[in-house]
C-alpha cells in the first residue's frame, strides 16, 4: 500500500510536465492569456504555453493542428471558415474580453474631435491636411498596423465600412511602433489599443452619429458609449471541447474578469 | 523501510526534475544560440512545402450500345471486344489522381515540381488493349518570380495551369465533383500545359487588389513537348471580393490558338454538312496535269482554336453551412477532326498519319455547380450540371439525317474519301450530365465522396444514337491529402 501511494506520488510530479496546452496567435490579446495563464497555472497547476504572431498565425496553426486555442483580435476571415470547413473542424468561438481601438494623434496637435466619416477620409487618403478636419495647416501622416494583424482588420472593416487604406499609408509591425511613430511626428494619427494608451499620445473624441463625441477610457468602452470596442476571441475544435473548458471557463470565471480588467482590457458585462 | 520510501519519493522529485528541465543551467548566451540556430533551421525548413493526394476511387458504369467501357470511367483498362458483366454495370478499380508537389519559395520566387502517380498500366500485348494511364508522369514543372520593386508583376514559365476560366486552376483535390465539366476536360485535357505568363495584381491592402489580370503564350500541346513556333495566347481578368461572411468573384478569358493542319482539306459547317472548304484550293499554275492541280495551301498551315469564356462564383458563409455556386459558360471555334472535337493532348507531328482532315465546328459548353455544407457538420452535398455542344450549327436530331440531292450529286464526282461534303456525326452530338454527390470530410486529410453522373445526349438520327446512351457513371471515392 506505501509503495502504491509512493509511486502515485511519483506520477504525480512528473504528470504536469507532460500536460501543457498551447494558445497561440494575436499579439493584442497576447499580454493578457499571458497573464490568464500564469494565474490558470498557479490555480490548477497545469501548465499552458503562450505564443503570439499575430490573429492569423494562430488561426492558421488552430487548422494545422499545433495549437489547442487561437487567440484573435478579429473574427475568422470568410477563407478561414472555408477552410475549417474543408478539413472537416467544427470551430468554436468565444469572446474573452472587448478592447477599445484608440485613435491617436500627436500631443501638440489642437485637434480634439473627430468623425467616423472623417477618419474614414483621413485613412482612405481623401483628406490630407488638418485644416480640413479643424486643424492646423499641417499635412497629414496616417500609421496603420500591417495587412496581417487583426487590429487592421477591425479598423479597416469597422471605421473605414471596409473601405481600403490609402496606397501610401505607413505600415507598422507592432503597437508600440505606432505609439513612438505617433509621438515622435507633428503630423502623425494612428490606432492602438486601449491598453496601450499613455502620456506620449493624444486620444482623439470619436463620434460615429456626428453629435455625441466620446473620449475612449475603460468606463466608456463598458458603458458602451465609445464606438470602436472590438471583441477579443478564443477559437478552440469543437470536438475537444471539453479538454479546453477548464481554461476557457477560468478566463470567463470573476477571477479571470478581473485579470481582464487590471491588463486594461474591458471585462465582458455581467 | 524509512530510508527506502525516502530514496523513492527523492527519485519522483528528480525524475519531475528532469521532466521540466532536462538540460544542466547553461548561460543565457548559450541558450539563445542554441535557440537562434534552430531558428534559422526552420526558417530554411520553412521555405520547402511537400503536399500531396491521393484518390483511390471505384467507378461503375451502365452498359453502353457499344458494349464498351464508357469514356466517362476514369479509372481501368477497356476490355478487348464485348465484356461479359454479372450485375449489368462495370465497374473499375484504380487510381484517379497520385499527386506529390514540392514547392520552394525565396526572395519572392517560386519553384514548383509536381508529379502525377497512377498505378501501372496494362501494355499492348496479343489480345490486350493498351490503357491510357501512364505510371509516373510530370503534371506541373514550373517557376515564378515576384518584381521587387512593385511587387505587382508575376512571371511564371514551364508547364502549369492554363490561364482560363476558373475550373481549370480549382485544385482536383478540392473538386467536388469527381471531373471538371465535359467542355473542361475536351477543351483543356490535363488542365495544364507548357508556356510563360505574366500576372498582373496590386500588393494585398492596394484597393486594386480585387482584380488579377493573366496573359501568357502556350504551346498548346497540353503537358507535352512544344511543336511549333505558333504559340497560343491566354488571358483572364478576374475580380474577386469578400466579407467575413461572403465571397464573390468574376471573370473573363480569352484564348486565341492555333491547330496544326496535317491534310490539305478543312470541313466548316455549311447548310447541315461538313463543306469543304474550296477557298484554299487555288490551281498550281505550274500544274501539267489535265485539269490543272491544286495547290495544297492547307497542310503545314495552321487552323485558328478560338474560345470566349465567363465565370462566376459565389459562397456563403451561415448557420446553415458554407453554400457555393459556380458557373461558367464558354464558346467560340475549336478546330478537330471527324473523329473527335478534342483539343491536342500528345500530339507528334513526325508520326501523325497525313489525311487527318480538319472539321472546324462552333461550340459551346459550360457548367453550374453547387455545394452545400451541413451546417458545421462534416457532411456536404453538391449537385452539378454541365453541358458540352461541340456543334452548335446542327441539332442533334439533325445528326444522321441525309444529304441533300446536291451535295450527294457532288460528292459522286469525286473519286477520294475527302469528299465535298461529309455528314455529321456523333462527334457532333451534344451532351449535358447533373451529378449528385455526397462529400464527408472525415478530417483534415481524408475525405470520402460519393457521386452519381446522370449522363445524357442529344437524340440523333444514327443508328446506335437514336435514344439516350445508357452511360450513367457511380463513383465512390476516397482521398487522402496531405
Amino acid at each position: 500500500m506505501k509503495k502504491l501511494i509512493l509511486s502515485l506520488m511519483m506520477v504525480c510530479t512528473i504528470a504536469p510536465s507532460f500536460y501543457a496546452q498551447k494558445i497561440k496567435g494575436s499579439d493584442t490579446v497576447l499580454p493578457l492569456a499571458q497573464k490568464e495563464a500564469e494565474a490558470f497555472g498557479k490555480k490548477t497547476g497545469k501548465s499552458v504555453t503562450v505564443i503570439g504572431g499575430g490573429s492569423g498565425v494562430g488561426i492558421a496553426a488552430l487548422l494545422e493542428g499545433t495549437t489547442e486555442i487561437a487567440m484573435a483580435s478579429r473574427s475568422m476571415k470568410f477563407d478561414e471558415k472555408a477552410k475549417c470547413q474543408e478539413a472537416g473542424k467544427s470551430i468554436v468561438e468565444k469572446i474573452i474580453a472587448y478592447d477599445a481601438l484608440a485613435v491617436v494623434i500627436n500631443p501638440s496637435n489642437g485637434v480634439v474631435k473627430l468623425t467616423r466619416q472623417q477618419l474614414e477620409d483621413i485613412f482612405t487618403g481623401k483628406v490630407t491636411n488638418w485644416k480640413q478636419v479643424g486643424g492646423a495647416d499641417l499635412k497629414i501622416t496616417p500609421y496603420s498596423r500591417e495587412t496581417s494583424s487583426g487590429t487592421y482588420e477591425f479598423f479597416k472593416e469597422h471605421v473605414l465600412k471596409n473601405k481600403n487604406y490609402m496606397s501610401s499609408i505607413l505600415s507598422m509591425p507592432a503597437t508600440g511602433a505606432i505609439i513612438q511613430s505617433v509621438s515622435q511626428t507633428k503630423g502623425a494619427i494612428g490606432y492602438v489599443g486601449l491598453a496601450y494608451l499613455n502620456s506620449s499620445v493624444k486620444a482623439v473624441h470619436v463620434s460615429f452619429d456626428g453629435k455625441n463625441f466620446v473620449e475612449p477610457s475603460l468606463k466608456t468602452a463598458m458603458n458602451k458609449t465609445y464606438p470602436i470596442v472590438r471583441p477579443l476571441f478564443f477559437y478552440y475544435e469543437k470536438s475537444k471541447e471539453k479538454n479546453y473548458l477548464p481554461l476557457v471557463n477560468f478566463v470567463l470565471s470573476a477571477e479571470g474578469q478581473a485579470i481582464v480588467d487590471k491588463v486594461g482590457y474591458v471585462p465582458l458585462a455581467k | 523501510m524509512k530510508l527506502k520510501s525516502l530514496a523513492i519519493i527523492a527519485l519522483g522529485l528528480i525524475c519531475s526534475t528532469v521532466a521540466f528541465s532536462q538540460e544542466k543551467v547553461d548561460s543565457l548566451d548559450v541558450h539563445e544560440q542554441r535557440i537562434s540556430n534552430l531558428e534559422d533551421g526552420v526558417i530554411q525548413l520553412k521555405k520547402l512545402k511537400i503536399s500531396g493526394y491521393v484518390q483511390a476511387q471505384m467507378q461503375s458504369s451502365q452498359i453502353d450500345s457499344s458494349f464498351s467501357k464508357t469514356n466517362d470511367m476514369k479509372v481501368g483498362s477497356a476490355m478487348f471486344g464485348p465484356e461479359k458483366v454479372i450485375g449489368g454495370n462495370y465497374n473499375r478499380f484504380g487510381i484517379r489522381r497520385g499527386r506529390l508537389k514540392a514547392t520552394y519559395s525565396d526572395f519572392g520566387c517560386t519553384g514548383v515540381l509536381e508529379l502525377n502517380i497512377l498505378e501501372t498500366p496494362i501494355g499492348t500485348s496479343a489480345g490486350g488493349t493498351a490503357n491510357g494511364t501512364t505510371g509516373v508522369s510530370v503534371k506541373t514543372a514550373s517557376v515564378s518570380a515576384l518584381d521587387p520593386w512593385l511587387n505587382m508583376l508575376t512571371l511564371t514559365g514551364g508547364v502549369f495551369d492554363r490561364p482560363f476560366g476558373y475550373e481549370i486552376g480549382y485544385s482536383s483535390s478540392r473538386l467536388e465533383s469527381p471531373e471538371r465539366s465535359r467542355i473542361i476536360q475536351t477543351l483543356f485535357p490535363d488542365e495544364n500545359d507548357l508556356g510563360v505568363m505574366f500576372s498582373l495584381q496590386a500588393p494585398k491592402g492596394n484597393p486594386w487588389n480585387v482584380l488579377k489580370l493573366d496573359g501568357g503564350l502556350f504551346a498548346g500541346n497540353s503537358i507535352r513537348q512544344d511543336y511549333k513556333s505558333q504559340k497560343d495566347f491566354i488571358g483572364h481578368l478576374s475580380y474577386s471580393e469578400g466579407t467575413s461572411t461572403m465571397k464573390w468573384g468574376l471573370g473573363a478569358s480569352m484564348y486565341a490558338g492555333f491547330n496544326y493542319q496535317t491534310s490539305r482539306y478543312v470541313y466548316k459547317m455549311n447548310n447541315g454538312a461538313f463543306a469543304r472548304d474550296s477557298s484554299a484550293l487555288v490551281v498550281d499554275p505550274a500544274s501539267t496535269t489535265t485539269p490543272k492541280a491544286n495547290l495544297n495551301l492547307n497542310t503545314n498551315n495552321f487552323a485558328n482554336r478560338t474560345y470566349y469564356g465567363f465565370d462566376g462564383q459565389f459562397s456563403l458563409a451561415s448557420v446553415a453551412g458554407l453554400t457555393q455556386i459556380r458557373a461558367e459558360y464558354i464558346f467560340g471555334t475549336q478546330p478537330g477532326t471527324a473523329g473527335s472535337s478534342a483539343s491536342p493532348n500528345g500530339y507528334e507531328p513526325t508520326t501523325i498519319t497525313a489525311g487527318a482532315d480538319t472539321y472546324i465546328r462552333n461550340f459551346n459548353g459550360g457548367y453550374v455547380h453547387f455545394v452545400q455544407d451541413i451546417a458545421d457538420t462534416k457532411h456536404s452535398i453538391t449537385v452539378k450540371y454541365d453541358w458540352y455542344n461541340p456543334n452548335t450549327d446542327i441539332n442533334s436530331s439533325a445528326i444522321g439525317t441525309a444529304l441533300t440531292a446536291d451535295q450527294i450529286a457532288a460528292n459522286a464526282k469525286t473519286p477520294n474519301t475527302s469528299k465535298p461534303y461529309m455528314a455529321a456525326s456523333k462527334t457532333d452530338m451534344s451532351y449535358s450530365t447533373i451529378g449528385i454527390g455526397y462529400i464527408y470530410r472525415m478530417n483534415n486529410n481524408v475525405k470520402l465522396t460519393v457521386y452519381y453522373d446522370m449522363v445524357s445526349n442529344g437524340k440523333t438520327m444514327l443508328k446506335k444514337y437514336m435514344a439516350d446512351l445508357t452511360d450513367n457513371v457511380l463513383t465512390v471515392r476516397m482521398q487522402y491529402k496531405f
